[in-house]
């Protein structure tokens, strides 16, 4: 009995990369033209979808959208932007994870969650000329 | 103010348009810190909206509210609703829940009716009378039983994140093997 219950967390660790790889947040609000490049393909954005890590969102003049992770951040972007996922990664144990974001043009609002709050370099966002260190903030960033 | 705008014609619209990054206020009111780095030359914004223009170098400024509010417009008004926490309790080494916490419960899925796209992250809690690896098993278990109600009342369960953090997280700092009511719970956040 002892020893199931000392395996079962063990197993459970083993379980959770594989179970966040594609779950990592999700779209709550999009309006107007916008897609998710992922794997060669060009997705239409939904409201409900996942994101994954590495996927490319592009907004065109009339779009706007906001995503929900899983460590409670937010990112919300609007027309004209391109942003990619980078990295994230999060083990909602310890907290520990790793969130990389590009924003190659246009405007995105940042609400920072659990990832920065565990440790000062885990969260950033790049832009083509400079990188932003997040420690538990709110934050604009427009690229032109 | 005329020489700045000849300046930008002569280096061409390009060397003159500098991305912007703007620190809000947050939350309580606790902005945080934020460090804008270019070419290994960091500014650090601390105060809320203190802004950093990124041209040759980044330079820290102020930037009024109204103006951010206008260049941010579209990005704001798409900002999804901010998570909702809740804390439920359970009984002493049980993956029961106090009779108390029903109300939490019933707030608690209340609101996941009320959002669009409900997705939710249940996460159970031991105070530490017993070990780590029975501590992980039960805030687990107390995880679960609230995935497991949110499930019965129709929501879709790959919409919910159930895990345990064990004893690492009390709400009340106790020694080793004392019992604290405050943290045996679980924490559930609606996003």
């Amino acid at each position: 009995m002892k020893s199931t219950w000392i395996v079962f967390p063990l197993l459970s660790w083993l379980l959770l990369p594989a179970v966040f790889a594609d779950n990592i947040g999700r779209v709550k609000v999009v309006e107007g033209d916008a897609h998710v490049q992922r794997g060669g393909e060009q997705i239409a954005v939904q409201s409900g979808m996942r994101v994954q890590a590495s996927d490319r969102i592009v907004t065109q003049r009339s779009g706007r959208l906001g995503i929900t992770f899983i460590d409670n951040s937010i990112l919300s972007v609007g027309p004209n932007t391109t942003i990619d996922l980078d990295t994230f990664e999060f083990d909602p144990t310890t907290h520990d994870g790793a969130f990389h974001t590009r924003i190659e043009r246009g405007t995105l609002s940042v609400v920072s969650g659990q990832i920065a709050k565990k440790s000062d370099a885990a969260m950033t966002v790049s832009t083509p000329v400079s990188i932003l260190g997040v420690r538990g903030t709110e934050f604009l960033v427009k690229v032109r | 103010m005329p020489l700045v705008i000849l300046a930008c014609l002569i280096v061409g619209v390009s060397g003159c348009a500098k991305d912007l990054v703007v620190l809000l206020p947050g939350e309580k009111d606790t902005p945080g810190e934020l460090t804008v780095t270019k070419d290994e030359r960091t500014v650090t914004l601390s105060e809320p909206y203190a802004a950093a223009r990124v041209g040759a170098t980044p330079r820290v400024s102020q930037i009024n509210e109204r103006k951010v509010g206008s260049k941010f417009a579209d990005a704001l008004a798409a900002q999804p609703e901010r998570p909702q926490h809740f804390v439920l309790y359970f009984h002493e080494g049980s993956a029961r829940l106090l009779e108390s916490s029903k109300p939490t419960l019933q707030e608690m899925y209340r609101e996941t009716r009320r959002r669009a796209v409900p997705d939710v992250q249940v996460t159970g809690h031991t105070d530490r009378e017993g070990s780590l690896a029975d501590n992980d098993v039960l805030s687990t278990q107390r995880a679960e039983q609230i995935l497991e109600f949110l499930v019965s009342q129709g929501m879709d369960r790959d919409m919910i994140i159930a895990v345990g953090r064990g004893e690492r997280e009390p709400l009340v700092a106790t020694a080793d093997g004392v019992e604290e009511s405050r943290n045996r719970r679980v924490e559930v956040t609606v996003r």
